[in-house]
């Protein structure tokens, strides 16, 4: 894992950055993280890394992980990691650094389902959204938190 | 010295569902006469199949048949390695069975009405799904039209003429006189609604699908009309009040019975006209803002009003090849706030507003600002 990249990341977000959204994608952080086989577990691995960072400032830090979109509401079809995984569209989860009390990040956050998913509910906090995206589709996306 | 290779650039010819029925290479062919001069040129012609219903290819009808042109029904790459030549498609969301027109995997929308396993919503005529993610209404290729006067020589004898005078008929009400009908069918329901000032029910344009912009502009067109008829209206009322009221003080003094009766009417009369104009001009106004309003927010749906791909389809021309290879992913905004995005092989990433996500900025190149631009984005 390339830590110090994700710490770079992280003070440019601390910058400002995580106002316009700089996020970090799993295959930019390591080349063997380009594998979609790879990009949950990095996925988790790079937000534990990143929340040890973010823990002295307000700000916190959450991976998104991008579900295949759809015309159709779907809801949430997937219990455990590898029914998620199967679920997988094709941009690489990232992470992002936000300000939960910020506008965008509270509705963003507040029009969300809690998932359980077996395996790494004990550590992570997961949410699902669905929403309208701008080209017509349903946007699915999972965002995962840490427990403190 | 400069040289140029010739053959390996290939070029797809497709139908109206996407399906590659013809490829060609920049390779010009040609035969030698005397003294060894080359005359009748003709193009290399690479490939070409017919296809069934569900995409794979029709014996004696497809050549060459042992090692064919690898993308074919709808554009999807064959696995001929699996079932034998194109006989079985991948795409990002299926293995897709051609022989039998069902997919390996369930099909993740999910549709209460049809099997898990069905391709093109069991209309492979109708609709396409380069994806494997859902059916979708075909769309003919910029620049594709139907043939009205002859078909290319490439897929068989050109029409006879009775075919070709149909053709031209069938051609001449899809794209003429049918959206003019529907257009004047949108103006005369705009300008009655209007004219009842609302109690005539102004039709949605959405009930005439694909006709619906035709529908929509003839409303527009209606409003229009009404508020010029409600102009005429208004002074034409205002021009009554005026008459009456003088007619019936002039008449007063000589006789107070019904000339001043008759002038109270015309009065009357004028102020119910101009309120009319007025009321209706105002109703025709508030409707063509309406109007101009939806088509923005349509146009802003649609892509910014410049193409109207999704990002999962811009996403299977990254894959195809079909956008500039400096393109390497589209995303969409995951947030509140976050606009959908590209990124680059080089690192940086460019909103659809045209500012950078990711960048230092730096100058699109003419590749990606033609790709780009055509499908809606706005350049840095």
């Amino acid at each position: 894992m390339n830590t110090e990249q994700i710490k770079s990341w992280i003070q440019q977000c601390i910058a400002g950055g995580w106002e316009t959204f700089q996020d970090l994608h799993v295959d930019d952080i390591e080349p063997g993280f380009v594998k979609k086989s790879s990009w949950l577990q990095a996925g988790l691995d790079a937000l534990d890394v990143s929340y040890g960072e973010i823990q002295s400032t307000s700000l916190n830090v959450l991976l998104a992980v991008p579900l295949a979109s759809s015309m159709v509401r779907i809801g949430v079809n997937f219990k455990n990691i590898k029914e998620m995984e199967g679920q997988l569209s094709v941009t690489p989860p990232s992470l992002y650094v936000f300000d939960a009390s910020a506008e965008n990040w509270r509705k963003s956050l507040s029009e969300t389902v809690i998932v359980q998913v077996a395996g790494i509910q004990s550590r992570f906090h997961l949410n699902y959204s669905e929403i309208l995206g701008n080209d017509g589709e349903l946007v699915r996306c999972v965002y995962i938190t840490r427990h403190p | 010295m400069a040289q140029r290779h010739v053959g390996h650039q290939h070029y797809e010819l497709t139908d109206h569902l996407g399906n590659v029925r013809v490829v060609v290479s920049d390779m010009k062919l040609s035969s030698l006469g005397v003294n060894n001069e080359p005359y009748g040129f003709t193009g290399e012609v690479v490939s070409r199949t017919d296809y069934y219903a569900y995409g794979s290819p029709m014996p004696g009808r497809s050549f060459p048949g042992n090692s064919p042109y690898q993308f074919g029904f709808n554009g999807m790459l064959a696995v001929n390695e699996l079932r034998g030549v194109g006989n079985h498609y991948t795409a990002e969301y299926w293995e897709m069975d051609a022989r039998i027109g069902r997919r390996w995997n369930r099909d993740p929308v999910v549709k209460e009405w049809e099997s898990p396993y069905a391709v093109f919503s069991n209309n492979p005529v109708r609709y396409v799904d380069p994806s494997g993610a859902d059916a979708q209404e075909s769309e003919a290729p910029k620049g594709w039209k139907p043939s009205t006067s002859s078909t290319p020589e490439v897929f068989g004898k050109a029409p006879s003429p009775l075919r070709q005078a149909t053709n031209f008929l069938a051609s001449l009400f899809k794209n003429v006189i049918t959206p003019a009908a529907i257009l004047v069918g949108g103006a005369m329901n705009a300008h009655a609604s209007n004219v009842s000032l609302g109690l005539h029910e102004r039709i949605d344009p959405v009930m005439f699908g694909a006709q619906s912009n035709a529908f929509s502009y003839g409303q527009t067109v209606g409003d229009i009309y009404s508020l010029i008829q409600g102009a005429i209206e208004f002074e034409a009322g205002m021009t009554a009040i005026g008459g009456g009221v003088t007619g019936g003080i002039l008449a007063a003094p000589v006789s107070v019975g019904s000339s001043v009766v008759a002038g109270g009417a015309v009065a009357v009369s004028g102020v119910v006209v101009a309120g009319h104009g007025i009321v209706m001009g105002a109703v025709a106004t508030s409707n063509i803002i309406d109007d101009i309003s939806r088509r923005s927010h349509d146009s802003v749906h649609d892509g910014g009003g410049g193409g109207g791909k999704t990002i999962n389809q811009l996403n299977t021309d990254v894959k195809r090849g079909v956008a500039p290879r400096t393109l390497k992913r589209f995303d969409k905004g995951l947030f509140k706030g976050e606009q959908d995005h590209v990124h680059f092989t080089d690192g940086k990433a460019l909103n659809k507003d045209g500012s950078w996500k990711h960048g230092p900025a730096r100058k699109l190149s003419n590749a990606e600002s033609k790709y780009l631009g055509e499908n809606g984005w706005t350049l840095p």
